[in-house]
């Protein structure tokens, strides 16, 4: 590349197609709308080779096909490590280069909040995507004297905001692996940030309860919120043993107590635990401090995932306040579900049921399966833009395939692109991928030979499906010993099976430890599934009993 | 030491953790009422649940809770033992602490 650096100059010089970058376009590589931030990935391989094709070409050098292609691909790990060397080295010097592109970025936003004559919240909205206010202030700081007017008087809008920021509130440890996995790919669902947002706008509190089937996006829809806002979290986990009341109201209140610096202790007296009269005391204590125009978010998934036995008859689920103080508001999910199976006795509640948005969730699996044809799939075995070449068929059609097949269900799309990817499905025609998400499901059971009831390893996966928390590795095997299964190889053996079911799990290391779970709740619903069960040749009260039994 | 606390003894720390957490919720899932109550009034375990730093007393608490769900089909007089237990526990626990 190096080599034919000075020819390229030389060649593109005058040519119209190319022109070089400019220091008062540098801003430009950053977006002023917040949401565009996630969209930024690095080029892909293709893309490279595009780019390297054309500079060979406007060079009239000729670089053999391979040479490109091996060029490309050093250049897609390289390049991005490259470009954050130059940063690191632009701020272990003040960050001058970084700080001259703020200052242009923001002259440029200056110049398009002119006609929007609006302030407060559309400024704060762009100039968050830039960086955090105080950054922001310091940086104008610096350059006060000479500053125009219009400059003086954001700067005077942003302190006032800065002045009465939330701060900020950290997710616990234990959430963080979920907002990252879930957050990953993440594409649309605007419209339901847009009605959380106008539900802040029209009341003074209140809750907003995202309703929709397993699958179709909720918690990642809720870790998103989380990933843009300060919020209080907390995401029930039934594979995780995450699902009791007691757990809800100690996680949430040391987060509020901690968040705001209340004067209680974190050390939750069990009694706190058992109602809503501490976690409603703290709501209030909060809500008696926050300024004007702030709030107290507290977002909390999958009701439904509550064990319900963990607290008292008759009470909301989790404990959560019927009435809310002004300023602070509950943005839940949870399957929709009867109020007998899931109670709910709140007011001021707004209910979102996303299966009533066909054409906008429609829109957002069809952005998600194209980000995954163009985006990173470009290293997987078998590329997805080739899986759909090889059987002749095109974009098009495999997008308006799969946006049929899923149903709006994003849980379905990612196993089956994954496996895709992966290369299970050779001699597969389009059409004939699962039609649904427990379809899905049930091809890989009959793919992994379950029909012809393998008992060893029809236990393994029931036992990982009806472990109340997380299982280790060894408990597994302690289970299936008591069981009578021979000792001999024992591991080996388990270690294949789960190796085969691995998609399904997670895998979490603790204590020294190896502990596995289901990922999604829906692979538990299937295996739970009457149908699978009598497949199976098993009853689950047969695994719960043999489970017990190892001790 | 009794028998229950050796053979926890001698198991891995998440394995430990792990039996401590779940025994109480699969014996009574399997309404083996029997076994719960039995593992319910052995101190062992109530005391190596009650000092594992990873559990909550709340969680014990809710074990013997689980003793008084309809499907676990205890006779009057051993719930009767257990009620008097639950309580008790939740008051002497400094002891184990």
């Amino acid at each position: 590349v190096l080599a034919i650096g000075k020819p390229i100059a030389a060649a593109t010089e005058g040519d119209k197609d190319y022109a070089g970058v400019h220091e008062a376009q540098l801003p430009e590589i950053f977006s002023t709308n917040p949401t565009d931030f996630s969209k930024v990935r690095a080029l892909d391989i293709p893309t490279w080779k595009h780019a390297l094709g054309w500079l060979s070409g406007a060079a009239g050098v000729q670089l053999p096909e391979d040479a490109i292609a091996h060029v490309a691909e050093k250049l897609h790990t390289t390049f991005p490590k490259a470009l954050r060397e130059v940063l690191k080295h632009d701020a272990s010097k003040g960050g001058q280069a970084f700080s001259g592109m703020l200052l242009l970025l923001l002259g440029n936003i200056t110049a398009a909040l002119k006609p929007l004559n609006s302030q407060g919240a559309e400024i704060v909205k762009r100039l968050k995507s830039v960086a955090t206010t105080e950054q922001v202030c310091a940086v104008m700081a610096r350059v006060e004297s000479g500053i125009r007017a219009d400059l003086a008087e954001i700067k005077q809008v942003l302190e006032r905001i800065a002045a009465s920021q939330v701060r900020q509130l950290p997710v616990p440890d234990d959430f963080r692996w979920i907002i990252e996995d879930k957050t990953k790919g993440f594409v649309g669902r605007e419209f339901v940030f847009d009605a959380i947002e106008e539900l802040f706008q029209q009341q003074r509190k209140g809750y907003f309860i995202i309703e929709g089937d397993p699958g179709m996006g909720k918690s990642s829809i809720l870790a998103e919120f989380v990933r843009r806002n300060d919020c209080i979290v907390y995401f029930n986990q039934r594979n995780e043993g995450i699902t009791r009341a007691e757990q809800f109201l100690r996680s949430v209140c040391i987060q509020l107590i901690e968040g705001y610096g209340l004067s209680h202790s974190k050390d939750i007296q069990p009694e706190n635990t058992r109602n809503s009269n501490f976690l409603s005391q703290l709501l209030n204590e909060v809500s008696g401090r926050l300024k004007s125009g702030e709030r107290l978010v507290i977002a909390v998934d999958a009701l439904d995932e509550v064990d319900l036995s963990s607290q008292s008859a008759g009470a909301n689920v989790l404990y959560l306040p019927g009435v809310l103080p002004d300023k602070v508001y509950f943005i839940v999910t949870k399957r929709p579900l009867p109020p007998d199976q899931l109670p709910l006795q709140v007011k001021d509640k707004r209910l979102f049921d996303l299966m009533q948005y066909p054409a906008r969730n429609q829109e957002d699996v069809e952005a998600y399966i194209r980000q995954r044809i163009n985006g990173v799939g470009a290293l997987a075995f078998v590329p997805l833009q080739e899986w759909i070449k090889s059987r002749g068929g095109s974009e098009e059609e495999f997008v308006s395939t799969l946006v049929e097949k899923s149903e709006g269900n994003f849980m379905y799309l990612r196993y089956v692109l994954d496996d895709i990817e992966k290369g299970a499905y050779p001699n597969l025609e389009i059409r004939d991928l699962p039609s649904d998400l427990q379809d899905y499901y049930y091809k890989h059971w009959e793919r992994m030979g379950m029909n012809a009831k393998p008992l060893f390893k029809i236990k393994i996966v029931y036992i990982l499906s009806e472990s109340p928390v997380p299982i280790p590795f060894e408990e597994i095997i302690a289970i299936l010993e008591a069981d009578g299964e021979e000792e001999r190889g024992l591991a080996v053996k388990v270690q294949a099976i789960l190796d085969e079911w691995m998609q399904f799990l997670r895998e979490e290391e603790k204590y020294g430890q190896t502990f596995y779970s289901v990922y999604h709740s829906s692979f538990r619903d299937f295996l739970r599934n009457e149908r699978t069960v009598k497949r199976a040749g098993i009853t689950l009260q047969g695994i719960i009993e043999m489970m017990a039994n190892s001790m | 030491m009794g028998k229950l606390a050796e053979s926890l003894n001698r198991l891995p720390a998440g394995s430990r953790l792990y039996r401590l957490q779940t025994r109480p919720q699969l014996l009574a899932q399997s309404c083996q009422a029997d076994r719960l109550f039995e593992l319910l009034t052995d101190f062992d375990f109530i005391e190596a649940k009650v000092s594992h730093p990873d559990i909550n007393l709340q969680e014990l608490i809710e074990d013997y809770d689980r003793a008084f769900e309809p499907e676990v089909l205890i006779s009057g007089e051993k719930a009767e033992t257990l009620k008097i237990d639950s309580r008790g526990t939740s008051a002497v626990s400094p002891r184990f602490g």
